[in-house]
């Protein structure tokens, strides 16, 4: 056990604790989700949360929260509350609806612009089936204004060959992070799984690698080279 | 994780002078991938008396790989700040107000510590140029290496921010490029932040003085400190800070730390500080470099015993909890900010970090605390001048003498029973027992008001104290149990899209080194300082 580790020791303010790595799930809960679709997301995102739990529970640096964001005629909190992925309990969604993409987006914009100082670079996927019944480009647009936001790492599952790939591709912002496409319900898991990798990867490190979580970027300069990490170099 | 190592002794005898207190831990996430520390600490005291001038100078290497010699550029820009503010003391010292001091900063010693940097990381690369090798090890491949850095300014492997306070004469001056924080605290308790902001400093970026235009990122703020200095200068890493349990940690911080300095006194905090910055660079923590050197000034101690603690509100402060004591100029290159907006930026002392009551049974006079046995102090040495690099500490008193000065008696360990003399919790004991007994009184009067039949009110509704449950499924919903982690998985599997991965999976960017099994690693410690000579 770290000696550090007694609450007795002695140090000023209000204690320490890893940084947060907040990550929002956006689910699509509309219509055309209804059936097998919804039930094999419910058992997918069940599936990713306890790999997530056992990676935070591994690495040195992020004690990750989850809230998620259902949209379908409404886009409302699904999980509310910045959860620890260890103790989340996936509440199954429900299915109805239209596809308010757009106004999820707002909904999480809203909350990137209250996240903690010191909080890392937050993750957003966007799990979907279709394409936005509302003004998608707004809510991206409020979601990128935010500068938690605009430097998430954004992820999208497209969940069969219906999805329309264009609002989700613009959504990720980067040309080498492709949409991840589940052509059955089946494969649902699988591309959460992928994403959830990805997720972890924020603050993982490894020797010379530029994927410290504690690593910035300089403004006013560029990086020479060109990856996930490197979007923080502007 | 190892345990921390304690500063040496040092002759904290006397409190009459300005003292500096330095401390610094390699973050963990460091040690897990095997690189250095890139954080640095210089100070450079040169007298016994107050009079003389005084230079302190924290710096946080970046540790993105094309950053790869930070660490030098760390190092290199707090020898070279401590060297330009005492150069520059005499003409500091000669300013007639704090209008004199900012222009003679701007003009004069900011250019100066910019140049000197660039000088010195352009020296570092004439000798040591880079190699193919160099750039392996941090992880450029062969493709990166050939243009990397065709176009780039050099300097840029040395990225590092800067913050330093330069004392001369009846000025202290701070000055800051980068992320990190300084923040003062004064003898109630009450904390302020002299130094503007910089709204650019958004946690994924920060200003850097390998950017072209640093010297138009710097702010400074000037302190006259002839009359009520601040008890305490704090300047950390953001290593520090981002291990804070609060985005409002500065209040409490400086709280406790003006408690400390009531009840126990510096050379109990130099003995702590070791502790404080490795729990902040351990997995418990940020896992990042974390340096803090603290000056605490005259007769900090006495000073601090003579008022009461400070709360919102307390007469002296406004009521964002910020004492007028010191007369503050703010300034950044180009714009005078005024004392007013410092004000707004001042945090409000959060009232249950706030203490408010002195330490119950603890005796006025100074000294030891009981419990903790401090060596005699040492006789004092010469001129001191040291320069550290993670991970290691230092304490010194202005003209005082290294930590690890030849001679020095080993430090004290402190003991269990010093461990259990948390100022915060001896003074929580009294109201905990006053508390106690008002609820027993209102026990006595509920038993009493009920007995006499005039209670009609009704039962309280405690739903809002349940604790607030989370994924509950749905009654009757057919999602499946979420799988075992010990059965369906493995921690590989985690990092392993290949493991979980049908075959044609879109692919996303290798994952790089799985960090499994690292969690735990030690921060290392934080090593007896090697405290250079002049």
């Amino acid at each position: 056990m770290s000696s550090f580790g007694s609450s007795s020791s002695i140090m000023p303010g209000g204690g320490i604790s890893r940084r947060p790595l907040d990550f929002f799930i956006m689910a699509d809960c509309s219509g055309s989700m209804t059936g097998e679709k919804i039930q094999a997301l419910n058992f997918a995102i069940a599936d990713m949360l306890p790999h997530l739990a056992i990676w935070e529970r591994d690495q040195e640096q992020a004690a990750m929260r989850v809230r998620a964001v259902a949209f379908g005629d409404e886009a409302v909190w699904h999980v509310a509350e910045p959860t620890p992925v260890s103790q989340l309990r996936w509440p199954p969604l429900q299915a109805k609806g239209r596809t308010r993409m757009g106004r999820a987006l707002e909904v999480v914009a809203e909350a990137m612009n209250h996240l903690e100082r010191r909080a890392l670079r937050p993750a957003v996927i966007l799990i979907t089936d279709g394409r936005p019944t509302d003004d998608f480009d707004s809510g991206l647009a409020a979601l990128l204004a935010t500068p938690a936001g605009r430097s998430a790492l954004r992820l999208a599952v497209a969940i069969g060959r219906d999805a329309e790939l264009d609002p989700l591709e613009r959504f990720i912002g980067d040309p080498s992070v492709p949409v991840l496409v589940a052509d059955s319900a089946e494969e649902i898991a699988d591309r959460l799984i992928a994403a959830s990798i990805a997720v972890s990867r924020l603050s993982e490190v490894h020797v010379g690698g530029g994927h410290d979580a504690n690593a910035k970027g300089v403004l006013g300069v560029r990086a020479p080279a060109s990856n996930i990490d490197d979007e923080r170099i502007v | 994780m190892s345990e921390p190592q304690e500063t040496a002794p040092v002759n904290w005898d006397s409190t009459d002078h300005w003292s500096v207190l330095a401390a610094n831990a390699v973050g963990a996430s460091h040690q897990a991938s095997g690189r250095p520390g890139q954080d640095a600490f210089s100070f450079a005291p040169s007298d016994h008396t107050t009079d003389q001038p005084l230079a302190v100078a924290v710096a946080d290497g970046h540790g993105h790989r094309i950053h790869f010699r930070s660490k030098v550029g760390s190092r290199v820009a707090v020898e070279v700040a401590c060297d330009t503010v005492l150069r520059a003391a005499d003409a500091l010292a000669a300013c007639h107000d704090v209008e004199e001091v900012r222009a003679h900063a701007l003009d004069v010693l900011l250019p100066q510590v910019v140049e000197g940097w660039r000088a010195g990381c352009l020296g570092d690369l004439e000798e040591r140029p880079v190699t193919v090798e160099e750039l392996e090890a941090v992880g450029f491949s062969e493709e990166e290496r050939a243009g990397a850095f065709d176009d780039d300014d050099p300097l840029l492997a040395y990225g590092s921010t800067l913050m330093f306070a330069g004392l001369a004469g009846p000025w202290l001056l701070l000055a800051h490029i980068g992320d990190g924080d300084i923040f003062t605290v004064e003898v109630d308790g009450t904390s302020a932040q002299p130094v503007p902001g910089d709204p650019l400093l958004d946690g994924q970026r920060t200003t850097s003085l390998c950017q072209p235009d640093a010297l138009g990122s710097f702010r400074i703020a000037v302190i006259d400190v002839a009359g009520r200095p601040p008890a305490v200068v704090a300047l950390a890493t953001d290593g520090y800070g981002n291990a804070q349990n609060r985005d409002d940690w500065q209040p409490g911080v400086g709280a406790d730390m003006a408690l400390y300095l009531r009840s126990e006194g510096r050379t109990w905090i130099g003995h702590q500080l070791p502790d404080w910055v490795s729990r902040c660079a351990s997995v418990e923590g940020s896992a990042d470099d974390t340096t803090m050197a603290l000056l605490i000034s005259p007769r900090a101690e006495q000073r601090a015993r003579t008022v009461p603690p400070s709360s919102p509100g307390h007469p002296g402060s406004d009521r964002n909890g910020h004492s007028s004591a010191a007369t503050t100029l703010l300034a950044t290159p180009g714009s005078v900010a005024s004392l007013a907006s410092a004000r707004e930026r001042t945090l409000p002392m959060a009232p249950s970090e706030a203490p408010v009551f002195p330490v119950g049974g603890r005796p006025a006079s100074p000294g030891p605390a009981p419990g903790l046995a401090f060596p005699e102090p040492p006789p004092a040495a010469p001129a001191l001048r040291g320069t550290q690099s993670a991970p290691e500490v230092a304490t010194g008193r202005q003209g005082g003498w290294p930590a690890n000065a030849p001679g020095a008696p080993p430090p004290p360990t402190p003991t269990k029973s010093a461990r259990r003399l948390d100022p915060r919790l001896r003074g929580r004991m009294v109201w905990v027992a006053a508390g106690a007994l008002g609820v027993l009184v209102a026990v006595i009067v509920v038993v009493i008001v009920l007995t006499t039949g005039s209670s009609g009110g009704k039962s309280p509704d405690l739903t809002p104290l349940l604790p607030r449950s989370f994924g509950t499924l749905a009654p009757g919903a057919t999602l499946p149990a979420a799988p075992k982690p010990s059965s369906t998985t493995s921690p590989s599997s985690t990092t392993s899209p290949s493991s979980n991965t049908s075959p044609g999976t879109d692919t996303l960017p290798d994952s790089g080194q799985n960090t499994a099994g690292q969690a735990g690693s030690n921060v290392g410690g934080v090593a007896s300082p090697a405290t250079t000579g002049p």
